[in-house]
């Protein structure tokens, strides 16, 4: 995941793994550390065969692309990979 | 006596904002200017935040959205700057809702967290297509002037745009905010289970004050973009959510009078105090005042010190005061 600009030591600099460690968590299913384990390796190799394979998708739009997965994965499976449903009873 | 406050301190409001530019300088008018559209994003922010208790910090980058849309239409498409204010909000809605439609199966942090993506994933779509969006260097508006013949200084015009946009969303969010819209999203704050036995859709509602918020956001964002007359990846910085959220909590989430006082704060402590603040800081150990981050440091350390003093904001300390008020005039009467 290493963008050019991200070689320079700064504050920020964590910023974006923040988004990708969230996305891959969310993929993978919060709560389920199996999920956080398939889900990241998931999210990292798929951005960056994206990043090789599909010419639009360049380093710019990378963390965009995490976002779009994140919310695709809300749409479709809320739960994640490795998540459970959890019926709550009030 | 109790129902008068609401519309006396609305028409104090007014008379303040009317006066105001006779008796400030061209360059606090227009700061003045800021804290109009600053009041229009708080506003919008609070409705989501303080009224509905979802927590964003992602709308600086529906403020960047909007400010896009009219610098796009004005400087591509050649149409008059004013008209393009609600286009701006609309395409921030528009947006809004359908980042809100996945993301309010989120609560609490987790809701936080992703729209926490939105302005970093924001400043990488601006930066990829720049034929569209000008890329790294942004855009540049017209010079700020005046319009519809009316000879003010530009300062003063953009003051009176802002105000006016803001009082007239003031009442906006002041109608949505009290009926039974209102009475719904605060049963979805303070208890979403409460709210679906009571027959509310709480993703629907969520994805509303959402969409909502970022109209207003987007509104304050091309009054912003007219106002400084460009725009670039940096104006629009994850900081600007972050003090937005701020803003929020300091005028009082659930309060849109306290909004005034948010954004006060946020125009003041953004341009000038805040500076000041970052030299005081300066002079006891040598920082680098203009490093990336470092306004954060300062909002971060004012955020707490005013939170321990005032934790339900300035609108949470004034009705303290109503309060201590009336216990005394109360116990006055009594002997």
């Amino acid at each position: 995941m290493a963008e050019p600009s991200q070689f320079v030591l700064e504050p920020t600099l964590m910023q974006p793994i923040l988004v990708y460690a969230f996305a891959a968590a969310v993929l993978g299913g919060l709560e389920s550390p199996v999920g956080a384990v398939a889900g990241g390796l998931a999210l990292g190799v798929l951005l960056n065969m994206l990043g090789q394979y599909v010419h639009p998708v360049t380093s710019e739009v990378r963390l965009p692309v995490a976002l779009v997965i994140l919310l695709v994965v809300l749409l479709v499976k809320p739960a994640g990979l490795f998540g459970k449903v959890v019926v709550r009873r009030v | 006596m109790r129902r008068l406050v609401g519309p006396l301190g609305y028409l104090l409001l007014v008379c303040c904002v009317v006066a105001a530019p006779f008796l400030f300088s061209n360059y606090r008018t227009y700061q003045l200017g800021f804290v109009g559209l600053f009041l229009v994003a708080l506003v919008g922010l609070d409705i989501l935040t303080g009224f509905t208790g979802q927590i964003s910090l992602g709308h600086g980058a529906f403020m960047g959205i909007g400010a896009y849309t009219t610098t796009i239409l004005v400087v591509d498409h050649g149409m008059r700057d004013i008209w393009t204010i609600p286009l701006g909000g609309l395409a921030a809605g528009l947006i809004g809702i359908a980042f809100g439609i996945p993301a309010t199966r989120f609560a609490g942090p987790y809701l936080a967290l992703a729209t926490f993506a939105i302005p970093l994933a924001f400043i990488g779509i601006l930066k990829r297509f720049p034929h569209f969006t000008g890329g790294t260097n942004g855009k540049n508006l017209p010079q700020l002037h005046s319009e519809f013949g009316i000879d003010t200084n530009p300062s003063v015009w953009i003051y009176w745009v802002a105000w006016s946009v803001a009082l007239v969303m003031l009442v906006a969010a002041h109608l949505i905010v009290r009926g039974r819209f209102g009475r719904a999203l605060r049963s979805v704050r303070d208890s979403e289970i409460a709210a679906t036995a009571n027959g509310i859709s709480t993703p629907l509602l969520k994805t509303a004050a959402f969409g909502i918020s970022a109209f207003y956001c987007g509104v304050a964002g091309g009054i912003f973009a007219i106002a400084v007359t460009f725009v670039n990846p940096d104006t629009f910085p994850i900081d600007l959510s972050i003090l937005l959220l701020v803003g929020v909590v300091l005028g009082g989430a659930g309060s849109l009078g306290g909004m005034l006082f948010g954004a006060l704060f946020v125009e003041f402590i953004r341009i000038t105090w805040g500076p000041w603040l970052l030299d005081l800081f300066s002079k006891v150990h040598s920082v680098n005042t203009h490093a990336p981050g470092s306004s954060l440091v300062v909002y971060g350390v004012v955020l707490l010190i005013l939170l321990y003093v005032a934790p339900s904001g300035a609108a949470g300390l004034i009705r303290g005061l109503d309060v201590r008020a009336r216990g005394l005039l109360f116990r006055r009467r009594v002997s």
